[in-house]
């Protein structure tokens, strides 16, 4: 009986995870497509179409792909992890409509009713748009519901994954691997013990609680705008609804890297045969991670000379320091884990390391740019796109990519097919790149960002940038390509084979 | 320096609290726990914030409230599972930060007290990741305070601070 609901669950886990893949493959896919169309309409110089259509697909390409990127990367951490705490899986499914339907909401929002303000809705920016469009205030109102809806999935993935994770440890040092400090490893018994936590577990625990911060005031930022947009007559704290709108965006955003570096803990040591261990490093890395890296967005207010200069200090300090625990933990660790482990270089680990290698580069632009002096050169120009679209589409994407080629076989009970995918990868790393070094010039020589026009003297590099990006979208449509033929010739459901009852997880006895 | 009292209060609080954690068995801990929590922040928040700020009466309630927080919080936890203790710790975590980013902002005024409210989150900026340093660090810190002298010194200190914030002008 035990045995029949195990089974039972590793297939609706199975199953809810199948349907997590192929949606998020499709909707990147569709967004990086739209992505692409707005550099080209820059490139042409304002030819393929309107300025208004631009700003509309650039806020559903900005929103969308960090809601489906966190949400996706969400989805993969549940699966891989599910098998070591209790996971809900009616959660899960109610996360994964709350997303999609946010999602939907979003896009009728900016394609139905013309919201184009971004996901920087800095108040009163949604209800007051410079356009002047007669239908702004609902197309605000449906891009502030959208965007709650996904916040509110988020929400409950942080509140079911730490209950499920509270549970397993017992306590949150324990879960948070606090035990390695002490001496004796403060009550550690080894790693036999039920207790245990591993780096996923931690990752994962780290996500979220910065992820309920982030959530709770991006739900509160929204329901005092929609207040606002109801009752005009309440006005908002301008400098406060940037705070918490900033706060909100730049921590969801930053966690997509976080949630990334939780699967490759799982992903990577299967592949070098070497186990990606607990230990003091690993655990003081996380612990400042999750101590500082929520105070990291003041680097956005720069420019506000109203916000207080401390804080400004502040931002500059803890974006440097915030660099330091994944240098030194997740990528130095997982190039450790790699040297002279005669891996075999498949889809999945060859995107995990390409992916630390977008996650250290881009956060090195980004580390520049919070630099207060660089940034008043820097601030809102092309280097702010370079550096997150190199730790966001060659970091995150390519971790998700990874660990998609992973899981794949345990979900359909077949693989996907190797060459494809390192000739994918070839194509994405080349295209990526050169997209991005294309916008790091253009950067530099001050072209601004979400500007419908290429500054002068930057055509060229615009339209480089638009081959390169159409090389890299080949690579991402062979991937996905791939991904849907093995959904669509694979059967319903891969049985897993059952455990022995002795050796069962003791969260799933 | 007044608004930092209001935490102090809470820590005075709470080391009374403690002393009864075993002479008072009550059930419930969670739940009083929780509401000792609530009782914390709930001065923070603007309506309640204003109120107090201009009825001395409810200044002083408040004052109570804090204490009495504190004290139900320093009652109840020592008894309580270490998963229930984390899911307390995290949620003051989370509710600070909606504090914290509307003080920085200067969107809560103390009139009686002006600029404090930046200080305050500033400050509190400060505190929070330090608060996550204690949790890590619990083991030795707990050990090093178990030595009567230096809980009773740390315990004077908190007290003589607490007293000092609430009667100073600014």
């Amino acid at each position: 009986m035990q045995d029949r609901l195990l089974l039972l669950r590793q297939l609706r886990a199975q199953r809810i995870t199948r349907i997590w893949l192929v949606t998020s493959g499709l909707v990147l896919l569709g967004l990086a497509l739209a992505g692409g169309s707005m550099r080209l309409a820059q490139a042409s110089g304002g030819n393929l179409f309107s300025a208004d259509l631009f700003y509309e697909v650039m806020s559903v390409h900005g929103s969308g792909m960090v809601v489906v990127g966190l949400m996706a990367g969400a989805g993969v951490l549940w699966y891989l992890v599910s098998n070591e705490i209790e996971l809900s899986v009616t959660v899960n499914r109610i996360v994964f409509l709350l997303t999609l339907s946010g999602l939907v909401m979003i896009v009728l929002a900016v394609m139905v009713f013309g919201y184009s303000s971004a996901w920087t809705f800095l108040y009163p920016l949604p209800e007051n748009p410079g356009s002047g469009i007669a239908t702004a205030a609902i197309g605000a109102a449906a891009y502030l519901i959208g965007l709650a809806l996904a916040v509110v999935g988020f929400l409950l993935w942080c509140l079911d994954f730490l209950r499920a994770a509270l549970k397993r440890c017992g306590s949150l040092q324990r879960l948070l691997g606090f035990y390695v400090f002490g001496s004796a490893g403060h009550g550690h018994s080894g790693e036999n013990d039920p207790t245990t936590t591993n780096p996923s577990l931690i990752a994962g625990t780290v996500c979220a609680i910065l992820g309920l911060s982030a959530c709770v005031i991006g739900s509160l930022i929204v329901v005092l705008m929609l207040t606002s947009l109801v009752f005009p007559s309440l006005t908002l704290n301008a400098l406060v609804a940037k705070n918490m709108i900033y706060f909100t965006g730049h921590t969801l955003a930053n966690l997509q890297i976080y949630v990334a570096a939780g699967i490759a803990y799982s992903v990577l040591p299967l592949y070098t045969k070497r186990p990606w261990r607990l230990s003091r490093a690993l655990v003081a890395g996380w612990l400042a991670t999750l101590a500082i890296v929520m105070l990291a967005f003041f680097h956005h207010l720069y420019q506000d000379f109203a916000q207080p200069e401390a804080v400004q200090w502040v931002g500059n300090v803890v974006s440097y320091a915030a660099a330091i625990p994944p240098m030194t933990v997740t990528i130095y660790g997982g190039l450790v884990l790699v040297w002279r482990s005669g891996i075999r270089w498949s889809a999945a680990p060859l995107f995990t390391l390409m992916a630390m290698a977008g996650w250290a580069i881009g956060g090195f632009g980004a580390v520049i740019d919070s630099t207060i002096s660089l940034n008043q050169l820097f601030h809102n120009t092309l280097w702010v796109p370079a550096h997150f679209h190199t730790y966001m589409a060659l970091g995150v994407m390519f971790f998700l990519i990874g660990a998609t080629y992973h899981v794949i076989p345990k979900l359909t009970g077949r693989q996907m097919k190797e060459n494809v995918g390192r000739r994918a990868a070839a194509l994405m790393a080349f295209g990526g790149y050169g997209l991005v070094l294309c916008w790091y010039i253009s950067g530099s020589m001050s072209a601004p960002r979400r500007y419908f026009y290429p500054l002068s003297g930057t055509e060229v590099l615009a339209w480089v940038g638009v081959a390169c990006a159409a090389v890299a979208l080949t690579g991402a449509v062979m991937v996905c390509y791939d991904l849907v033929d093995v959904f669509l010739t694979s059967p319903h459901y891969n049985l897993p084979k059952l455990a022995p009852s002795s050796e069962l997880a003791p969260s799933e006895v | 320096m007044h608004h930092f009292a209001h935490w102090l209060w809470v820590v005075a609080g709470a080391i009374v609290g403690y002393q009864f954690r075993d002479l008072v068995t009550l059930p419930g801990r969670t739940l009083v726990a929780w509401a000792g929590l609530f009782a914390a922040f709930s001065w923070h928040l603007p309506p309640l914030l204003s109120w107090a700020e201009t009825n001395q009466g409810a200044h002083i309630f408040a004052h109570v409230t804090l204490l009495v927080g504190g004290g139900a919080m320093g009652w109840a936890l020592p008894q309580l599972s270490g998963a229930r203790k984390g899911a307390l710790f995290i949620a003051a975590n989370v509710v600070m930060w909606p504090i914290v980013l509307a003080e920085l902002a200067n969107a809560f005024v103390y009139p009686s007290y002006p600029g404090q409210a930046t200080a305050a989150g500033i400050a509190e900026l400060g505190a929070m990741p330090l608060a996550w340093l204690v949790l890590a660090f619990w083991g030795p810190l707990r050990r090093g305070l178990a030595r009567p002298g230096a809980t009773n010194a740390v315990q004077a200190l908190l007290a003589v601070a607490a007293l000092v914030g609430w009667v100073l002008p600014f």
